[in-house]
């Protein structure tokens, strides 16, 4: 385990953040119902630490990923990233701000357009920017392309032309373009077969240690989730009902839930 | 008497880049009250292989062996000797619930169709056994969620219903296609708990599609291994996960990451096969694993090895399997 | 140190995947596979070929009047035959062509672009924005295009202008509500999200991503607006609100044939095959173009 040094700045920190979501109204006497995504999340993570957030559909992680990308507005609550609270930002002034932080999502068959070439896709965040001259964001994709065991001769091709694990690398190498320092990864290996599962771990795990990358990895997976991770939380019904290591969580856990969830975990029979 | 017997089992597709070869020469028997895993990545041929069980084949694949339930010859079977046999003695559960069940039909039609294609019912008679069959996969109220539309039960109470529907005429025999892949950890505990218990309940055979091998590990007894259409190693499940002897399953219960419940492997790198899964139409002239084997030697890319019993539950398909093996107990994990 | 790339990269990177033959060629074989496609492309070709060669050859003058040799069958001076004024049947058709594809053409012109535009800002603004577009294009639907015909010209004169402008606009909120809906179904997709979090506009993102993806489908809906345009110019140089005499006219041709139908049944029939097999051959096109496009997006294992 070779990692830099993490200083202790927070590259993410999350304040009591709420996100309620107002259903249709099914009858014209009632108030509509809401129902509430996220009730009051809070935690931080240091740079170059790993945080996994567990849970199973519904409790709301999903929506907590996309509060924190700025995909949504909270309904109370504060997201800083490396300092800056994106809440009060317009939308002007959070796009140079975007650099810092990406995202990886799970279907890599479907967070890639198929009408455009990798390297239009892994451009992309680059040339939303706007700043960098055409000449560089040619260099730079070719080095995330690198960077994820891609060829330079993979950039002139389509995504229908790849494998799910060589298109999820292409996500990771669209998510890397912009040198950020955080990338929130949402259940990236889930839909993948398990020996590629491992190949973008392991990607994923020389990625943090030679950029000093902060994650924030969502899975209904607890193994990957404590493969990966420093850190741990696990959510259900939109609030966070236990954080902390990952060693004390998985070996004493302390909430019902957590213990029900690793109760129903399979033990792949190990030989010994 | 077996209840199911498949021998070399061939399903070979046209497709317009060339013939892919789905499956080769596959063979297992299963008895009454057997359970049978079959284990591998997409590509692999495993539900093309329980399709065709099933009859159920796409129109241009071409399929060689036999397959035969209680000695009764399935690859010939005519459309409606195959109505009887589908849902009546060999039943199917698949992955997604969402889209496996009608929307607009009302579970308890769902289940009492099957039951009125291949038995003499009254309504009021199906009513009742569907109601006391809800009952057994564990549907609360079930006299009143008869009535109910898909949409309006959870995904696990769906994968319920389905077994129910799958049960409705006591199959002999039950295939399951990945039937936990699609829910939470939870549910999934509480499914597979189910179907272990309604397999010992009506003696069924179970073969057990799957790719996750926890799953495998908690169903079935006997396990097979396929890799690119071929079963590379077949044995009982203590055997394969404790004395793997194919390269290719000893990568792949390496690549799995494990709670342990120690930091020990934290952070280590996790053992990887490397390359991917062969495309079918361009499958490798030999072992179907050569192009990703570390062990492959000229002969491997050349001639498909034959498979080799290792005792009377563990066969493999590889000319290195003594080193496999060895490297395996003395390797990592 | 790290084996971020995959051994054996080269090989196991081309079998894996689909190792696609490049677009064109694989549409090109897929073209010759088709039937429909292959008729459709023959019939308007065809039509496309014979407004093309009007305008610079017909075998006789279509406006030329020879009462002499009014109603005479078909000759090998006259191929089908002259009209009750002597004119060339064959080169009216012809000419009739060139008619029928520019209305065609700006008919379905007008309301592709503005019919997409409104399509497209109401999938990317959604809220009260989208239900106004969508309740305008409501509206416009109520009236037949006929009726809608009607009025324009009573309010602007007959003329072939007037015409497309109303087919034209009849077209908009068709496919205002395609290009809508099949919007809508890209905009929920994860790659639109990715251009949402890299911080793409919603006009950036509906230039480069949305409407690249919806084009198979738009294109489809031209040729059959294509068709109807076509009918619908017909009939109403039929009712005699579309393109002016001497201006040769399909429609017109019918219209002007209604009282000399038993002097000479085929006068209707030439007339009525060319619309036919013009709207065949679109329609042909248009399904066959459907199947063809398609395939180069599904990814099958």
């Amino acid at each position: 385990m070779n990692r830099p040094e993490s200083n202790n700045t927070l590259a993410l920190e999350v304040i009591d953040l709420c996100k309620t979501y107002v259903l249709p109204r099914d009858n014209l006497f009632r108030p509509a119902r809401s129902v509430k995504a996220v009730a009051g999340v809070s935690f931080q993570i240091k740079a170059g630490q790993s945080l996994g957030l567990v849970g199973e559909s519904g409790c709301g992680k999903s929506t907590l990923a996309r509060l924190i990308m700025g995909l949504e507005i909270p309904t109370s609550g504060t997201v800083r990233i490396s300092g800056s609270d994106i809440g009060r930002l317009s939308r002007k002034e959070l796009q140079p701000l975007r650099r810092k932080f990406q995202i990886v999502f799970q279907d890599p068959f479907g967070s890639l357009d198929p009408r455009q070439t990798v390297s239009q896709i892994v451009a992309e965040p680059l040339e939303a920017l706007e700043t960098a001259p055409r000449a560089q964001i040619r260099t730079r994709v070719i080095a995330a392309l690198d960077d994820v065991g891609l060829k330079n001769s993979d950039a002139a091709k389509y995504p229908h032309e790849f494998s799910g694990g060589q298109r999820q690398r292409i996500a990771i190498a669209r998510a890397l373009v912009t040198r950020p320092g955080l990338i929130i990864a949402d259940e990236p290996v889930s839909a993948l077969d398990v020996s590629v599962q491992a190949q973008i771990l392991n990607l994923l795990q020389d990625l943090r240690d030679e950029y000093a990358l902060t994650y924030l990895l969502i899975s209904h997976n607890l193994a990957v989730v404590e493969h990966f991770c420093d850190n741990v939380a696990v959510m259900h019904n939109g609030i966070f009902v236990e954080y902390g290591l990952t060693s004390q969580i998985f070996q004493k856990p302390s909430h019902s839930y957590t213990k029900t969830l690793l109760d129903a975990v399979l033990p792949t029979p190990s030989h010994s | 008497m077996t209840l199911l017997t498949v021998d070399d089992l061939s399903v070979s597709l046209d497709t317009a880049q060339g013939r892919a070869q789905a499956v080769r020469d596959l063979s297992f028997d299963l008895g009454p009250g057997d359970t049978l895993g079959i284990v591998g990545e997409s590509g692999c041929g495993k539900t093309m292989s329980a399709l065709a069980i099933l009859g159920l084949l796409p129109d241009n694949a071409v399929t060689t062996g036999a397959i035969r339930l209680n000695d009764r010859d399935l690859l010939n079977c005519t459309e409606a000797e195959w109505c009887d046999i589908r849902g009546n003695q060999i039943a199917m559960i698949f992955q997604e619930p969402m889209t496996s069940l009608n929307p607009v039909h009302p579970i308890g039609r769902q289940i009492m169709e099957g039951m009125f294609l291949h038995r003499a019912l009254s309504r009021a008679q199906a009513l009742e056994e569907t109601i006391r069959l809800l009952e057994t996969v564990g549907i609360q109220n079930a006299a009143e969620r008869v009535k109910h539309y898909p949409h309006q039960l959870s995904g696990g109470q769906r994968q319920r219903v389905m077994i129910a529907i799958a049960l409705a005429n006591q199959p002999r025999l039950l295939i399951a296609d990945e039937p936990t892949t699609a829910v939470d950890v939870t549910i999934q505990k509480q499914i597979l708990g189910l179907i272990n218990k309604l397999i010992d309940e009506f003696d069924m055979g179970l073969v057990l599609i799957s790719h996750d091998l926890g799953v495998i590990a908690k169903l079935v007894e006997r396990v097979i291994v396929m890799y690119g259409g071929v079963a590379v190693e077949t044995g009982s499940v203590e055997t394969i996960f404790s004395d793997p002897a194919h390269p290719y399953t000893c990568g792949l219960l390496s690549a799995i990451p494990r709670i342990d419940r120690s930091t020990h492997s934290r952070n280590k790198r996790l053992p990887t096969i490397p390359g991917v899964v062969p495309d079918l139409v361009d499958m490798p002239a030999g072992c179907t694993f050569s192009d990703r084997c570390s062990l492959a030697t000229d002969t491997c890319r050349t001639v498909p090895p034959v498979p080799v019993a290792l005792s009377s539950h563990h066969q493999v398909a590889c000319y290195h399997l003594d080193r496999a093996r060895a490297q395996w107990q003395t390797g990592p994990r | 140190m790290s084996d971020k790339r995959l051994p054996g990269n080269t090989l196991a990177s081309h079998k894996a995947g689909r190792t696609v033959a490049s677009a064109p060629a694989s549409i090109w074989r897929r073209t010759l596979e088709h039937r429909s496609f292959l008729a459709g492309s023959i019939l308007t070709s065809l039509l496309a070929g014979m407004a093309l060669l009007s305008l610079f050859w017909t075998p006789h003058n279509p406006t030329r009047i020879n009462i002499r040799q009014r109603l005479a069958s078909p000759s090998l001076e006259h191929w089908l035959g002259t009209d009750q004024f002597g004119r060339d049947i064959l080169s009216i058709i012809m000419t009739g062509a060139q008619n029928s594809i520019m209305v065609g053409v700006v008919a379905v012109g007008i309301g592709l672009l503005f019919g997409v535009m409104l399509g497209l800002i109401a999938a990317s603004a959604k809220g009260w924005v989208e239900e106004l577009i969508m309740r305008v294009c409501d509206f416009m639907y109520a009236f037949p295009v006929i009726l809608l015909a009607i009025m324009l010209v009573a309010t602007l004169g007959s003329g072939a202008i007037n015409a497309i402008l109303a087919i034209g606009i009849f077209a908009i909120p068709t496919f205002a509500r395609l290009a809508r809906a099949s919007a809508n179904a890209i905009w929920s997709r994860e790659f639109v999200l990715a251009a949402q979090a890299a911080g793409k506009s919603a006009i950036r993102i509906t230039w480069e991503h949305i409407l690249p993806n919806i084009v198979s489908v738009i294109v489809v809906q031209a040729t059959v607006e294509f068709a109807l345009a076509v009918l619908a110019e017909a009939a109403l140089s039929y009712l005699g609100i579309g393109s002016q005499p001497p201006t040769p006219s399909w429609g017109r041709m019918l219209s002007e044939v209604q009282t000399l139908v038993f002097l000479n049944p085929w006068l209707a029939v030439y007339p009525g095959a060319a619309i036919a097999m013009t709207v065949l051959g679109l329609n042909l096109l248009g399904d066959g173009l459907r199947d063809v496009l398609d395939p180069r997006l599904v990814y099958k294992r």
